[in-house]
């Protein structure tokens, strides 16, 4: 049972992760490869703090979720200024760079060996100890990411974001802020990545590089290509189809030494098949 | 006929741009196909082409239906387009965009060879090494019309040939138009929105409004009857 | 003397990176994609050269059988990947996740096959160094540098003599109308892929002979090669090459002042810089 509950909580986690990676691919319509770098900052913020005991959780998540917002509009800023293909290199050269600085900056990070023992999160001093008491708090989590993503898609907002990505210079010429809706939608990306990797640094009580590296980012993306952009449905789908997949892997038997690629192989395979065959991928719309 | 349209309808996506019509050309005719910005004269030449597919009826070339054919196939044909305001790769040299075009176009016993294009514009000549997209305007519509006609070119299709060009050039440039097609036999589609230049040129006129071809004539029928209210 | 030793390295391996950039902005400049899985083509072609010299091919032929290798592999992709992403109107977004899911592919593959640590590759004369007044340059050194250069002009010679090369260059300039004077951009976007594919080998081949073959080794590299393209202006491939070794020599002189670890963020702030103040590139055609 406490297998399943932490299949659970992972895949509301990554909901999060997914409403993100959603915001910026499927709604403001840009590549990107670097949104585990920002999922691994908000992780490292809030796993400093509580391990040096200057702020407790939520204070924590707070200032992760609000460094996060602004780290994601730092780097998605460029893409709004330069063509599309130029942000595929932005977007390779942040997580790249953000590998190498969660790997090599050892005084914040511990570098390769990563942070053992993130203190549990904790509501107003209550420790949520116990697995389900976490699955209840990241169903909460997970519940008010998912009512801000469609409150967000279904007020004029979100009807605005739609008219750009159908016609962007017709918006612009109607005298709408076309950079500032982008950048704001950028902002709830960033705010959502930052809040998970807090989430996600104290239930596993120890993280390292290998959890925000160029693979993670990849597994993020291919959750919304999966699951299909721009529906919240979409975002839900994703992440809880692509986290049960290795769980099948295990049934067939392949050797431990290639399980890692075999999995990276399959979210290859799953890039391309439903770019080619299926562009809206299970619940969403068209890419 | 060299060239017979019946009952042709085209458009993009959902939206049908010309339907319903009907026109032929005749080797060494050169027929004016005229109308308002939005007439459907492009979509037209673009179906001819073979970049659009008919959604009813049949293009004809020498008799024969083309239904599906590709693109190069009827350019080996003897189809030519010389596109409104990017007739030439501007990155290559004079010389490098007839070499490429020539290869391509101008099997052995080709009608029209690089020399013959440089005897019909001297300036290409002089200018072979020069970046093609340094050129002034009419000496880039000179070498677009030059790829056009390179090869065995038996109709030629003019997509607004002389949007921003001087009018002396305009004259010049229709002047040769005209003597490829009397030497040669080659016929003519011209789409023109300059109405008078073209009507001097043409032996047939066609008018479109809005995807329907509204006259057909001689240009003396033209200037005689009411069609002006369509520009 | 230490200054100088990095200075010949960064040119050493700029030269080979250049390669990349070339071949890349080949491929960019002619179909418009932002060809990600090129990575993965430099990668297969190192451990096609290694598997070909472990079962006692001679060394010239098992670059030549690599090259056919990756030559192979950018036609399928273009054919079997990119062709129908076209015919199904495909946005851009979808073919650059395409093209990720395409190097995703290969760099699991190969490390399924050979493991996904690095393996030496190790050729005697390789680690031979040869002293020229007080710098060392090891045989890989030369031949890299001897290689690259002729590839580099090999491929401008191509570009410019050869009918081919003016037919790639003429797509590039104005596909509409290659499509209707008969230069079929199709095949040309083939031929293209196949070429930059054989011509990237050649770094593949050489780089691991250095620092050894690493399945997921081919994104870095290749990050540099796009900065550079971005940064010689797209569509110029004497800039894309030239900027790849200033970059290089910049990452290898920047270990004067700080670790090797950090040497990605020397190459990304070449690009911010860039960005800020010269999106087009130095040498922008047009």
């Amino acid at each position: 049972m406490d297998y399943f509950y932490s299949y659970l909580i992972l895949a509301e986690i990554y909901v999060l992760l997914g409403l993100s990676t959603n915001l910026l691919v499927g709604v403001v319509g840009i590549f990107s490869v670097s949104q585990a770098a920002v999922f691994g900052v908000g992780a490292y913020i809030v796993s400093d703090f509580l391990l040096s005991g200057t702020l407790s959780f939520l204070p924590a998540l707070a200032v992760a979720a609000v460094a996060c917002i602004v780290l994601n509009v730092l780097l998605t800023l460029p893409s709004l200024r330069v063509s599309g293909d130029y942000f595929v290199v932005t977007s390779f050269g942040i997580q790249l760079l953000a590998t190498a600085v969660f790997t090599n900056w050892t005084g914040g990070t511990g570098g390769a060996n990563g942070l053992p023992g993130v203190p549990p999160p904790d509501l107003f001093g209550f420790p949520l100890e116990e697995t389900r008491q976490i699955l209840g708090f990241t169903t909460v989590a997970a519940g008010l990411g998912c009512l801000a993503f469609w409150l967000a898609m279904r007020a004029p907002y979100g009807r605005l974001l739609k008219a750009i990505r159908e016609d962007e210079l017709a918006v612009a010429a109607a005298g709408k802020d076309v950079l500032r809706a982008k950048v704001s939608a950028a902002a709830l990306a960033g705010a959502f990545a930052g809040v998970a990797g807090g989430v996600y640094a104290t239930y596993m009580s120890f993280i390292d590089p290998s959890s925000f590296d160029l693979d993670a980012s990849v597994l993020l993306l291919t959750m919304v290509v999966v699951g299909g952009a721009r529906t919240l449905a979409g975002s839900i789908v994703g992440p809880f189809v692509l986290l049960a997949l290795p769980q099948l892997l295990q049934l067939v038997a392949i050797p431990t030494t290639v399980a890692a690629s075999a999995r990276q192989l399959l979210y290859g395979v799953l890039l391309i098949a439903f770019a080619v065959f299926r562009p809206q991928g299970l619940a969403g719309e068209r890419l | 006929m060299i060239l017979e349209l019946a009952g042709v309808a085209a458009g993009y996506g959902s939206k049908t741009v010309v339907s319903d019509l009907s026109f032929g050309v005749e080797p060494g005719q050169i027929v004016a196909l005229l109308g308002h910005n939005g007439a459907g004269k492009t979509t037209t030449l673009k179906t001819v082409m073979g970049l659009i597919a008919p959604r009813a009826g049949e293009v004809r070339f020498d008799g024969q239906a083309l239904g599906r054919m590709p693109v190069a196939e009827r350019v080996a044909r003897g189809i030519r387009l010389l596109p409104e305001g990017r007739g030439i790769f501007p990155d290559l040299t004079v010389a490098e965009n007839i070499d490429v075009v020539a290869a391509r176009t101008g099997a052995q016993g080709a009608m029209l060879k690089p020399a013959d294009v440089y005897a019909l514009f001297p300036v290409l000549d002089e200018r072979r090494a020069t970046r093609s997209g340094s050129m002034s305007g009419g000496q880039q519509q000179m070498l677009a019309f030059g790829l056009a006609i390179l090869g065995t070119p038996r109709c030629l299709m003019l997509d607004e040939p002389s949007i921003g060009l001087q009018p002396n050039l305009v004259e010049r440039l229709f002047g040769q138009v005209r003597d490829v097609c009397r030497a040669h036999g080659m016929a003519a589609l011209l789409v023109e929105q300059n109405v008078a230049a073209a009507m001097g040129l043409a032996d047939r006129v066609v008018i479109m409004n809005n995807g329907r071809i509204v006259f057909e004539g001689l240009p003396e029928e033209a200037r005689a009857s009411n069609v002006w209210h369509y520009f | 003397m230490l200054l100088l030793q990095l200075l010949v390295n960064g040119i050493v391996t700029g030269c080979a990176l250049g390669v990349v950039a070339v071949s890349f902005a080949l491929v960019y400049a002619t179909t418009r994609i932002f060809h990600i899985a090129h990575a993965g083509v430099y990668t297969l072609g190192g451990y096609l050269a290694w598997s070909l010299l472990a079962h006692g091919v001679p060394e010239p032929l098992a670059l030549l059988g690599a090259m056919a290798g990756c030559t192979v592999l950018g036609a399928a992709i273009q054919h079997f990947l990119y062709a129908p992403l076209e015919r199904r109107r495909a946005t851009h977004l979808i073919v650059l996740i395409a093209s990720l899911g395409a190097l995703a592919v290969i760099q699991n593959l190969i490390a399924a096959v050979y493991s996904s640590d690095i393996l030496e590759f190790t050729i005697p004369w390789a680690s031979a160094v040869v002293t020229l007044g007080g710098l060392r340059l090891t045989g890989a050194q030369l031949a890299t540098l001897a290689l690259s250069l002729a590839a580099f002009v090999g491929m401008l010679w191509f570009a410019h003599r050869t009918l081919l090369g003016k037919r790639i260059r003429a797509v590039a300039s104005n596909p509409f109308l290659a499509e209707i004077t008969r230069l079929e951009p199709r095949a040309v976007y083939v031929t293209v892929i196949a070429i930059a594919s054989a011509v990237v080998c050649i770094p593949g081949v050489l780089v691991p002979l250095d620092l050894g073959l690493q399945p997921y080794g081919g994104v870095t590299p290749l990050l540099t090669a796009t900065i550079a393209m971005i940064a010689g202006g797209v569509g110029s491939l004497g800039g894309a090459f030239l900027f790849a070794v200033v970059i290089v020599v910049l990452q290898n002189l920047s270990l004067l002042v700080m670790p090797g670890e950090w040497s990605i963020g020397v190459t990304f702030a070449i690009f911010v810089v860039f960005m800020l103040f010269r999106p087009r590139g130095l040498f922008a055609a047009g």
